[in-house]
């Protein structure tokens, strides 16, 4: 299971996730105003991949199995509501 | 040695975590905040990206039997096919979001409101198959007249555009002798409906054959400004106006593409889906229309203005407008007396 993983799953999504992000990129920089919009997923992919790294240093995580998914998703809805809020 | 492998794994999951967390908050955003070709837009690249992912994993299935270097070259060739289909999916989704900015000028509404009383203005509402198309009638003269049936660009709606003529008496009087109708597109304004090709030309019929029918209408002259060029002189083609004025025209849909990205050529051309095809329908105007263009035009290439011209059987009167930009024709005095020329003819 851990091979099928390793070799065909996991180098799938990355080639998926990678494309989509790519086309979302191309999107928002042609599509959105200001800064802040027009690179909004290169922003998130910063943020979520800085947040990991605190959060594996935070003792927390290593503590409860569900903490690290419980911040990402409470994150991941602060920032659509902020998006929701500052639609124009 | 150890340490920095273990940073490299660390760094890796980050860098996938932080891919997996932007690709869903975007795409989340895309979906329940977008318009609907915003939300159409998201859930194409969602689907795109899902399609890739089961055929990488059938794809490696397939190849796991074939040798090492066959097997590399095979992976460069899928991530060459993922490239493209995601190239193609973003371009065919995202041509719609940049043609169609649909508007919706509630305080321009709010204020036209205030001369339906006085019979000055008509709020205007057409059935169609489609849904209902919504947009404003305004009574220039007494009785039955010639009326301009005026086909606006991206971004206009049409509380906004007869406010303005409605307003500034330098626009209005061009329009002496004539009513003007304005209709929203289908998506734009109050009109119902999806933006598209297909519906705008569909509202364009419906909106010439409606107009007809009314007593204080004599006979029609079709307007167009820049995306409305295209409706405008397809409804000319099949009907016959009296008359057809077009600011800012394009010969079609594959010059608009490549004005924005210059790369919509041989194959690639198959990927362009508003092709509105204005060169054709000029083909089977029955008027002598007026054309008006400028070289300093940074949306609709002055060329393509040139092109469009050339396809009139009746002539065209063609009037290159210096310097002004695209979005400075309904502001230029030149425009305007060109235009009240030719409606006084």
């Amino acid at each position: 299971m851990k091979n099928i993983l390793n070799n065909k799953i996991y180098p799938a999504a990355v080639i998926a996730l990678l494309g989509a992000a790519v086309s979302l990129l191309v999107c928002t920089i042609v599509g959105a105003r200001g800064a802040v919009k027009g690179f909004l997923p290169l922003w998130l992919f910063l943020f979520f991949g800085l947040l990991n790294i605190v959060l594996d240093k935070v003792p927390h995580t290593a503590r409860w199995k569900w903490f690290k998914p419980v911040v990402f998703v409470a994150a991941a809805l602060v920032i659509l509501l902020l998006l929701a809020l500052f639609r124009g | 040695m150890k340490t920095l492998i273990n940073k490299l794994k660390k760094f890796k999951t980050s860098a996938l975590i932080g891919l997996v967390g932007s690709v869903t908050v975007t795409l989340l955003w895309f979906i329940l905040f977008g318009n609907r070709n915003v939300r159409t837009l998201g859930i194409s690249i969602l689907g795109a990206a899902v399609v890739i992912f089961v055929l990488k994993i059938v794809y490696d299935f397939v190849i796991e039997k074939v040798g090492f270097t066959k097997k590399f070259l095979a992976n460069e060739l899928f991530i060459l096919f993922a490239l493209v289909a995601f190239l193609a999916t973003t371009i065919c989704a995202f041509a719609p979001v940049m043609l169609f900015a649909s508007v919706h000028d509630e305080r321009a509404q709010k204020r036209l409101s205030a001369y339906v009383a006085n019979g000055r203005v008509e709020e205007l509402s057409l059935e169609t198959a489609n849904g209902t198309l919504h947009g404003w009638f305004l009574h220039n003269v007494q009785g039955s007249a010639p009326t301009v049936l005026y086909f606006g660009g991206n971004n206009e709606d049409a509380a906004g555009r007869v406010l303005q003529i409605l307003e500034n008496e330098n626009v209005s009087s061009i329009f002496n002798g004539y009513h003007f109708a304005f209709i929203d597109y289908p998506g734009y304004g109050n009109s119902e409906g999806v933006s598209s090709e297909e519906s705008f030309k569909r509202m364009g019929l419906s909106a010439y054959d409606c107009l007809m029918n009314r007593e204080d209408v004599s006979k029609i002259t079709l307007m167009g400004y820049s995306l409305g060029t295209g409706v405008a002189n397809y409804v000319a083609g099949q009907r016959q106006p009296s008359g057809l004025i077009l600011m800012a025209p394009y010969a079609d849909g594959y010059d608009l593409y490549n004005s924005y990205a210059d790369i919509f050529h041989g194959p690639l051309r198959a990927l362009v889906s508003f092709k509105m095809r204005s060169v054709k329908f000029a083909q089977t105007v029955t008027v002598k229309p007026l054309l008006l263009a400028s070289k300093a035009d940074e949306e609709v290439p002055y060329e393509s203005s040139v092109r469009l011209f050339e396809q009139y059987e009746k002539g065209c009167n063609f009037v290159t407008i210096d310097e002004i930009g695209h979005n400075d024709f309904w502001g230029t005095q030149e425009v305007l007396d060109e235009i009240e020329k030719y409606l006084k003819q």
